[in-house]
């Protein structure tokens, strides 16, 4: 009865954000729980030498693990092979799958959803599929040097030398570009027909339609595509992992930041150190990410918007 | 003046045929460039098909893919059949005294009568046939480390409870984000765009920490129990799902005297049962095909692995000695994702399709 009543005086606003929190408390448990508590942890941990298997008490270092983050050799090349990704990949990640999807939505191609199908479909083979497929496709007898000598050219030994391993990983990388076509199809089959129809009474050349109405129409989805691409820049790891075995490849030519985390906080075990390195690369990601969202809000267009 | 009509009409005729062939020549060349392209992009593909069928090492000039040398059988006597070319014509010869100066092969047809071909018998083109080895697979099935029956278990039930967790939390996080007013909303809005933003993979120092201190290493726990607590993707997907019903549905069920629990599940739910199906479908390819967590998580124990994991131990052990039945290994792992894929084609591309255009 005592319950009954208060409900009563609950007001309606009070009721429904009552339910909004239930609704929300699981995910905000689990934000607590796996991000925020351990991030917070990892955070201290980044200024000391904690190691997850010695017995040793763990002490204060202060910067030690930044500054030999930025004196370490192999953390050196592997930050410079994720900028090389992010600056030489990452754009290839983005224009060949709007040539493609331009193509793809072109009023002669016959067959369109079976070729969209076909490019599509190396996104759903497992990562690890696909790193064994071009370690035997990149290989000394495989079929793009097969291809190449067909050709008279001399093949690169593309997976042991270190000039040649970049090029390798932007071949691999523009095999799951599939996604990115899809979502620049969906873009351009939602262009208001009227646009084009407006601009052709006003004179406008199909190229100058192309830059003014169709560039605009995709900028969200490519906009899109640049971050989620420079997070898996950042993010690159199984591919390297399965063909160099974690190591890094010649030279450290195929070393990214991620799989010199996962070396140093599962193969040594260095938390402290690995921490600071995770810290190092949240705050960067977070720097880049701001900056493209601030020249985003310049160059971006979405529907429904006005522009200025 | 009467000519004139049918002869203007036959030039009109004669210049629409003319652009109808235009406009198929130019959808020829199109979709014959597109073609190619995608040729070219999947021939890796169709190689591993081809090297799945094949044997673990070519002899020299054997040809890729499945392909077997002709053998005649003589004499409890394996012979190779060669393409000789003997009097001025081509015979399929069986090799039976190999020499470098001049060999002795017999016929097939009439093994009794020996014929000697005056040259080295290496630089004679061998014969081959088309023979797929499909026991590659049945062979693969059985040598993965663990074997594919557990790996293919383990893979299901990683997969099906983590997309099972998935669903029910990131509904729940989805409509309250999407239906009920509270302070902070914009704030926790903000929180599901920086967790979709932001490397989660960066996360996972810390988070190994946490699940080896409470000693989950070794164990699925870490794999399945946070799908439980929501995931960002998915729920940005359903909450654009949830905005898309208008509200007057939840309106008048209230108005029936449902509570929001009841309004999720007998009204909303069906409601967006496709993009259910459709982040189900993403998210159990995503943890099928997911290769870091498992390998963080279950270093060093065989029998929980799942595929993707079992794939990188069978191929850094035997890579180098059985590459056809990596190749085998590789093709049935892929099966599952396609065929899921090819079921539910349009909601899976539904999910895909929609961050790149919502903001």
């Amino acid at each position: 009865m005592l319950l009954d009543n208060k409900k009563k005086f609950l007001s309606l606003e009070r009721v429904e954000q009552r339910w909004g929190w239930f609704f929300l408390a699981p995910w905000l448990l689990g934000l607590l729980l796996f991000t925020a508590f351990p991030m917070l942890v990892s955070l201290v941990l980044a200024f000391t030498d904690y190691n997850l298997v010695t017995d040793e008490p763990t002490r204060f270092v202060g910067l030690k693990n930044w500054v030999s983050m930025v004196q370490d050799p192999q953390t050196q090349s592997a930050f410079m092979n994720t900028l090389k990704y992010i600056l030489i990949v990452v754009p290839l990640l983005i224009l060949s799958p709007l040539v493609l999807a331009l193509f793809l939505n072109a009023k002669p191609l016959w067959l369109k959803g079976f070729f969209i199908t076909l490019f599509f479909l190396p996104n759903l083979i497992p990562g690890v599929v696909t790193g064994l497929i071009w370690a035997g496709t990149l290989s000394p007898t495989g079929t793009v040097n097969r291809f190449l000598q067909g050709f008279g050219i001399t093949p690169p030994a593309w997976l042991t030398e270190a000039a040649w391993v970049m090029p390798a990983i932007a071949i691999i990388g523009l095999w799951s570009i599939g996604n990115t076509i899809l979502q620049l199809i969906a873009a351009l089959k939602n262009a208001p027909k009227e646009l084009y129809e407006a601009a052709t009474i006003d004179g406008a050349s199909s190229i100058t339609m192309f830059f003014r109405i169709t560039i605009p129409l995709m900028s969200s989805v490519l906009f899109f595509n640049v971050i989620t691409s420079i997070i898996g820049g950042f993010q690159y790891f199984v591919v390297s992992f399965l063909l160099f075995n974690g190591q890094g490849g010649p030279n450290d030519a195929g070393m990214f930041l991620m799989l010199k985390i996962f070396k140093e906080a599962i193969t040594y075990r260095n938390m402290g150190y690995a921490s600071a390195m995770s810290w190092a690369m949240l705050l960067i990601t977070l720097l880049i990410t701001q900056v493209l969202f601030a020249l985003g809000k310049r160059f971006v267009f979405y529907a429904g918007e006005e522009r200025k | 003046m009467s000519l004139v009509i049918p002869k203007v009409r036959t030039q009109t005729v004669q210049r629409q045929n003319q652009r109808i062939w235009r406009s198929r020549i130019v959808s020829i060349l199109v979709t014959a460039l597109i073609a190619w392209t995608a040729w070219v992009f999947l021939t890796p593909f169709y190689e591993q098909l081809n090297a799945s069928l094949g044997a673990a090492s070519r002899e020299p000039g054997q040809p890729f893919g499945p392909y077997v040398g002709q053998i005649f059988n003589y004499q409890n006597q394996e012979l190779k059949i060669y393409n000789v070319p003997i009097n001025g014509s081509t015979q399929q010869l069986a090799l039976l005294e190999p020499g470098r100066t001049s060999s002795v092969f017999i016929d097939p047809k009439n093994p009794n009568t020996p014929i000697t071909y005056e040259g080295s018998y290496r630089a004679l083109e061998r014969l081959w046939t088309f023979s797929p080895r499909f026991s590659n697979y049945a062979e693969a099935w059985d040598r993965l480390p663990g074997g594919f029956v557990r790996g293919l278990s383990n893979t299901f039930i990683i997969a099906g409870l983590s997309t099972l967790g998935v669903l029910i939390s990131s509904t729940f996080t989805a409509y309250g984000l999407a239906r009920f007013n509270m302070p902070y909303k914009d704030f926790l809005l903000g929180l599901v765009t920086v967790t979709l933003m932001l490397p989660t993979v960066v996360l996972f120092v810390p988070q190994y920490i946490l699940f080896f201190k409470i000693g989950w290493v070794g164990t699925w726990l870490p794999l399945i129990v946070p799908s439980f607590f929501g995931s960002a993707y998915s729920i940005f997907l359903l909450r654009q799902f949830f905005l898309a019903i208008p509200k007057e549905f939840d309106e008048a069920a209230k108005v029936d005297g449902a509570n929001p629990l009841q309004i999720l599940w007998f009204i909303l739910l069906p409601l967006i049962r496709p993009a259910l199906i459709a982040v189900a479908i993403l998210h159990f390819i995503f943890v099928w095909n997911d290769f870091f967590y498992p390998t963080l998580y279950l270093a060093g124990k065989t029998d929980l692995m799942p595929v993707s994991v079992l794939m990188r131990m069978f191929s850094s052990s035997y890579g180098s000695s059985t590459p056809h039945l990596i190749s085998a290994a590789a093709v049935i792992a892929t099966v599952v994702p396609m065929v899921l894929f090819l079921i539910a084609q349009r909601p899976f591309i539904r999910a895909i399709t929609m961050p790149g255009l919502d903001k």
